[in-house]
């Protein structure tokens, strides 16, 4: 059962064992992540398309827009030299200019009450003020300098005019002046409007189309000075998309800015680009979400086979704990049964000593000395016996792990030989032993080869010859060699020479092969029988390269 | 006067071959159970000095072998257990010797053997 247990333990780590590369996966950590950036990146980029493309269109439409707006300031303001020609008619025609001009003045329907209309003539290279009606911001007799005195030139040479935006704050006014052929030459209308930019944002005009859609602001100047804001629907300076035209009003240039004041292309259109967004990054965040959901879970799973691979590696533990103590009761169970087998064992030596002493004892005074040291010799190899035997019973008792120091086989063979002698009929043969040296456990080493030198003492009953040899294998070992010629065992017998309490002789205890096994795989080296009956057994002992200490000249 | 030493190990045949020379017997030895029943089958032994765990033919197996008259048969045993002992001495032995044992004990026992044959 001990032997079947282990290997089942040992195949169920390796499965256990197997199982353990599945947590390189968890490198994927950044899978999430990623998605939600790819997605997030995507989303971004088609919303910047769409989100050009919506603007391509609304910059489109405001350039129409504007273009449109840019035509009605031009005709509104185109019409206000028609006001003036019906007064500029009126002067000449009549006998007196002045009085026909306010005369007309006040009867035009379409001067506003808070403009100021002058008839303004030229004499003597001075531009003076005949006749003012409306607001009396000019008075009769006033000559006219600068912007308006520029104005009021042009118009005389013949071309519509207009200053550009005079004075400050409240008192903010804009001239336009009307010369011949309307007016008699060298007089001209000249009619000046108060300029309120804030007014415009109130204006019913600038409620209705095109107006409604933009912010639209108007320089009487080419460049956006704030002192030439003529109309202003919005605040200053205009925000977003800004489209310019100048627009030639009176011989001058103004500048005419528009900006959307909502989506030109309708609120849906718009707002697609932040649909697409919003889908994009909802799309992005579930995706990585459902994947993390996915890896929580696939953590969650490998935690649980791990606290499983955990459990399962205790209850092994366990279970070879348990298994060890089992063994251990075996073994000592064993030992028992060895004991009692060794007290056996060591009655036969024992009583040849004690025989052997006696004889020694009396003197030995019938037999010749010859025999008497045979006697002796014998002593000494049945003290090596017990010596054998006992060792035995305490290296499997004891089953240390091997001391790793060298050992010289040449030495080791000398050492076995002293302890047990062989028989004097016995012949040992020694082969390339010099400078023959292991990494191995000199104490369980010399109990391998006395086992294997006593094993092949009795296997020749007295009379053969021993071979102890060493030599170096293919691969950098090295082979130890214990023969004899003697009784040898059938391939049955050799099969089970290494298992313990295992004999086929008449004596011993069939422990001292068991042993030199177990000290043998101790080592890491290999031990073989190669045996025939009637011709003898070989005990082949391999070191490992790793044990060799000294090569052996070959 | 004859003796049979009959043990498998040379060590215990020979020292006791010695000591029963030395005493002034007649001693033969017999390497093993078969060895030991041809000797006796064959040749008068007043004793025989005989081992019980033999290869091959055991010592009790050849006592109950040799039939009547039996020679006086003083068995030698190793073996520890009561049990073990109280089998040989069933074969009806002269006398059961657990090994190791005095000598003095053994020429006693031979001695008496001898005496009792008479």
């Amino acid at each position: 059962m001990g032997i079947a247990g282990t290997r089942e333990v040992g195949q169920m780590a390796d499965v256990v064992s197997a199982a353990r590369p599945t947590r390189r996966e968890r490198t994927w950590r950044w899978l999430p992540a990623a998605i939600l950036v790819v997605l997030l990146v995507a989303a971004i980029g088609v919303f910047v398309t769409v989100r050009q493309a919506v603007d391509d269109q609304n910059g489109r439409i405001l350039r129409e827009r504007t273009g449109e707006i840019g035509l009605l300031l031009k005709s509104a303001v185109g019409n206000i030299p028609a006001t003036m020609s019906g007064l500029g008619v009126a002067s000449r025609l009549g006998s007196d200019p002045a009085q026909a001009f306010l005369r007309e003045a006040h009867i035009q329907p379409g001067l506003n009450p808070t403009q100021t209309v002058a008839l303004v003539h030229r004499s003597g290279g001075r531009l003076v003020v005949q006749a003012v009606a409306g607001v009396p911001t000019l008075g009769t007799g006033d000559v006219l300098t600068g912007s308006r005195a520029g104005a009021v030139d042009r118009a005389l040479a013949g071309r519509t005019a207009s200053t550009s935006v005079l004075g400050r704050g409240r008192t903010r006014v804009i001239g336009f002046a009307v010369g011949p052929p309307t007016t008699a030459p060298n007089t001209a209308i000249y009619l000046q409007a108060p300029v309120d930019p804030a007014a415009a944002a109130h204006s019913p005009v600038t409620h209705a189309r095109p107006f409604d859609e933009l912010s639209v602001v108007l320089y009487a100047s080419p460049r956006p000075e704030p002192s030439q804001l003529v109309l202003a629907t919005a605040p200053t300076p205009l925000h977003g998309q800004v489209v310019r035209q100048t627009i030639a009003v009176g011989g001058r240039s103004w500048l005419l800015a528009a900006a959307a004041a909502g989506p030109l292309v309708g609120t849906f259109a718009n707002a697609v680009p932040w649909v697409i967004l919003g889908v994009g990054v909802v799309i992005a965040i579930i995706s990585a979400g459902v994947l993390l959901l996915f890896q929580r879970r696939r953590d969650y799973a490998l935690a649980v086979v791990d606290v499983r691979t955990r459990e399962l590696a205790q209850s092994m533990a366990e279970l070879e704990e348990t298994q060890e103590k089992l063994v251990f009761q075996e073994r000592l169970a064993a030992i028992g049964q060895m004991a009692a087998a060794v007290g056996h064992e060591l009655r036969n030596p024992l009583a040849v000593l004690t025989n052997t002493l006696y004889l020694l004892r009396a003197g030995f005074s019938g037999v010749e000395a010859e025999r008497l040291g045979r006697h002796v010799d014998r002593a000494e190899r049945e003290v090596g016996a017990a010596v054998v035997i006992v060792e035995s019973l305490l290296e499997f008792a004891r089953a240390r792990e091997p001391l790793d120091e060298n050992v010289d086989l040449g030495d080791l063979v000398d050492e076995a030989l002293s302890v047990a002698p062989p028989p004097e009929a016995v012949e040992v043969v020694r082969e390339g032993l010099d400078a023959a040296v292991v990494r191995a456990d000199h104490q369980q080493l010399r109990q391998v080869l006395l086992n294997l030198v006593t094993n092949a003492y009795q296997a020749m009953d007295g009379d053969g010859v021993l071979s102890v040899g060493a030599r170096a294998t293919p691969d950098g070992g090295l082979e130890l060699t214990v023969s004899d010629t003697g009784s040898g065992m059938d391939a049955e017998t050799a099969a089970q020479v290494f298992d313990a309490f295992f004999t086929r002789k008449a004596k011993g205890i069939g422990l001292g092969l068991a042993v030199t096994k177990r000290i043998v795989d101790a080592h890491g080296a290999a031990i073989a029988v190669d045996s025939a009956v009637g011709i003898g057994t070989t005990f082949a002992l391999t070191f490992p390269p790793a044990r060799v200490a000294e090569a052996v000249p070959t | 006067v004859s003796v049979l030493v009959a043990d498998d190990e040379l060590g215990m045949r020979e020292t006791l071959t010695d000591i029963l020379s030395q005493s002034g017997y007649e001693v033969h030895e017999a390497a093993d159970g078969e060895a030991a029943l041809d000797a006796i089958l064959g040749d008068h032994f007043d004793v025989v000095v005989m081992d019980v765990r033999m290869p091959g033919r055991d010592g009790v197996s050849v006592l109950r072998e040799v039939g009547s008259p039996p020679p006086a048969v003083i068995l030698m045993t190793a073996y520890a257990s009561e049990s073990q002992l109280a089998e040989a001495r069933r074969a009806n032995p002269f006398a059961v010797l657990r090994k190791p044992f005095p000598v003095p004990q053994l020429l006693g026992l031979v001695a008496s053997a001898i005496e009792a044959a008479r």
